[in-house]
């Protein structure tokens, strides 16, 4: 039984300058307590998956296809419905945590307020919770920190705070949209660290969206790896990233190699204006008449005509 | 030993600060302007509240034979042309035009928030319709608005009151709107859509709080600015009614006699001065202690 289950989601926005299709035909599944993690380079449409669940996408866009969760379709939920489930179900962490929290109220007040949110417990018994919820997310003297500000916090600490804000509800599904990219490097792994031990104490799942292939690899044992809306290659994190199939893949994995960076040429196309063919052919070094010509199916979890043959 | 008795006596009375609420009472006792404003607004507000104790006569109270006296010790402040004690009129005026201002000073800056909030927050159709009415009420100078309203509806205490608010909270939905645009932009309004929170939780427990600041000064400004368009419309005869002591009609009434008896018009004007004073001085402070920008260069 899957927790969450995509199936054919296609994501357009309408713009002025015409329809832009950011997503098309994405497929995934989360089962429970499993973490999967999508990467690709900037622009690939990864926050997209994330705030199409979330069902936070601008007005402008437009979506079909399903996202199953627990066995409701939050594509044709109520507003109200849906509002229940963001923050007590599934849970988010986003990349910016000093501009996520409200500079006009103690770091305490917004744990306690998520906690408060929940229901969990009453209003006096709030401020226990969510110093109990900092203790547990490796903030150090909560009682004294619960009444401070965001700016009197590091970054990684104020990822500490929203993580505990996520965690306030026990969520069964945590998306962690590129949780580490704004902290350096040492405080990057202690923050995975934490992430990793409140999944497995909480049983969550986790949807990971980075382009830090290290992150992905520490934290997740699946991985899709996505390419102009697309997934490209899908499977177990230890198999893909060991024998990749797809070129881009390769390349990906190469461009941090250990002997030195190897960018991949070329960029990711305008998504106006993408390719005939399978999209990534332009910058593909196998490339051959037949991917120029026509787009390939995902098999197998890979999309390339030409994967049986490298 | 000693070092742990000395720890656990540090923790076991935790300093609890709000440091805001701290910063900006050190700031208001540094402050000259505030503290000159808020001494002269407590005063002002004590004379209203205890005016029957302080005015030596009835304000409307006509002595015959006593017209257009100078100061004296009976009459502080000397008598009008009709005999009423100057002094005792200005007091019971304080209660007026501080009604005046409160009353419509709140219920502009509440209307015009609220409409600034919703305007900014719903976007699209909403705010393209309640801007323009704003754009249509800016068109107008305001003074000159009230005056018009003031004069269809009549004269009368309620009634200036009510064109005042009609034509005043244009300012603050503006200043609101664009506070909201900047904010609603920021980060922790889509985290906290993410965690569930609603539209009007969003609203009024996010947004609302980071818009307050820029609305407390201009309610304080606005407090003297509606004492000088009440006094203003009390001038042209559109105030309380005669015999109510209102300062700007006091001032009228006095304008004939400028050179005979200047008294009747230099005590009302000062009060008005006085009082207008200490709200923008109460206003310009606030200002300061709120506008982070201002504060840094303070401190350097």
């Amino acid at each position: 039984m899957n927790l969450l289950h995509i199936n054919d989601l296609h994501v357009n926005f309408s713009t002025k300058a015409g329809q832009v299709r950011v997503l098309s035909g994405f497929c995934l599944d989360i089962e429970k307590g499993s973490s999967i993690c999508l990467v690709g380079e900037s622009g690939c449409g990864k926050t997209i998956v994330a705030l199409s669940i979330m069902r936070l996408l601008p007005e402008n866009a437009q979506v079909s296809g399903e996202i199953q969760f627990k066995d409701r379709d939050l594509l044709i939920l109520e507003k109200e419905e849906i509002r229940q489930i963001r923050g007590h179900e599934i849970s988010m962490i986003f990349e910016q945590p000093a501009s996520c929290l409200n500079p006009v109220f103690t770091v305490g007040d917004q744990i306690a307020e998520s906690v408060r949110a929940n229901g969990l417990c009453k209003k006096n018994e709030a401020r226990d919770a969510a110093i109990e919820l900092m203790r547990l997310t490796g903030i150090p003297s909560p009682k004294k920190r619960f009444d401070q500000y965001p700016h009197e916090f590091s970054g990684g600490m104020l990822q500490r705070v929203m993580i505990s804000i996520a965690m306030a509800s026990k969520p069964a599904l945590l998306i962690a949209d590129e949780p580490t990219t704004s902290l350096d490097v040492t405080v990057q792994a202690q923050i995975v660290e934490l992430i990793k031990d409140l999944i497995t104490k909480f049983g969550m799942s986790l949807l990971l969206i980075t382009h830090d292939l290290g992150v992905a690899a520490e934290l997740c044992r699946d991985v899709a790896v996505m390419y102009a809306g697309e997934i490209v290659e899908s499977g177990c994190l230890n198999e893909v990233f060991r024998h990749p199939k797809h070129p881009y893949t390769k390349a990906l994995l190469r461009a941090i190699s250990d002997d030195g960076l190897r960018p991949i040429k070329g960029s990711v196309p305008e998504l106006t204006n993408l390719p005939e063919g399978c999209w990534f052919h332009p910058r593909c070094p196998f490339a051959e008449d037949q991917c120029r010509l026509s787009k390939p199916e995902l098999k197998n979890g890979i999309r390339c005509h030409l994967w049986k043959k490298n | 030993m000693s070092g742990r008795i000395q720890t656990s006596k540090m923790f076991q009375k935790p300093i609890v600060m709000k440091p805001y609420a701290l910063e900006l009472l050190n700031f208001i006792k540094g402050n000259c302007r505030v503290m000159v404003g808020c001494g002269l607004i407590f005063f002002l507000f004590l004379i209203a509240v205890s005016a029957p104790l302080i005015a030596p006569n009835d304000p409307i109270e006509q002595h015959r034979g006593h017209y257009l006296q100078p100061p004296s010790w009976q009459y502080p402040f000397g008598t009008d042309d009709l005999g009423r004690c100057i002094f005792s009129r200005l007091v019971y005026g304080t209660q007026i035009s501080l009604l005046i201002s409160v009353m419509v000073v709140g219920v502009t800056a509440i209307i015009g928030t609220s409409i600034g909030l919703i305007s900014g927050f719903a976007g699209g159709a909403v705010d393209e319709v309640l801007m323009r009415i704003v754009d249509i009420l800016l068109a107008f100078p305001g003074l000159i608005l009230a005056l018009v309203i003031a004069g269809l509806l009549g004269p009368g205490l309620f009634n200036v009151m009510l064109a005042l608010a009609i034509v005043g909270w244009t300012g603050y939905a503006r200043v609101v709107r664009g506070c909201v645009l900047a904010e609603k932009e920021k980060g922790f309004v889509e985290a906290t859509r993410a965690l569930g929170g609603s539209k009007y939780y969003i609203m009024f427990r996010h947004i609302m709080p980071e818009v307050l600041a820029p609305v407390i000064v201009m309610a304080a400004l606005g407090m003297g600015g509606t004492i000088l368009s009440a006094s203003a419309l009390g001038f042209l005869g559109l105030g309380s009614q005669p015999p109510a002591p209102e300062w700007g009609s006091m001032l009228n009434e006095g304008r004939t006699f400028l050179q005979l008896a200047p008294y009747c018009t230099i005590f009302p004007g000062l009060a008005i001065m006085l009082t207008v004073l200490a709200f923008n001085f109460l206003g310009d402070g606030l200002r300061d202690v709120m506008d982070p920008w201002k504060k840094k260069r303070l401190e350097i």
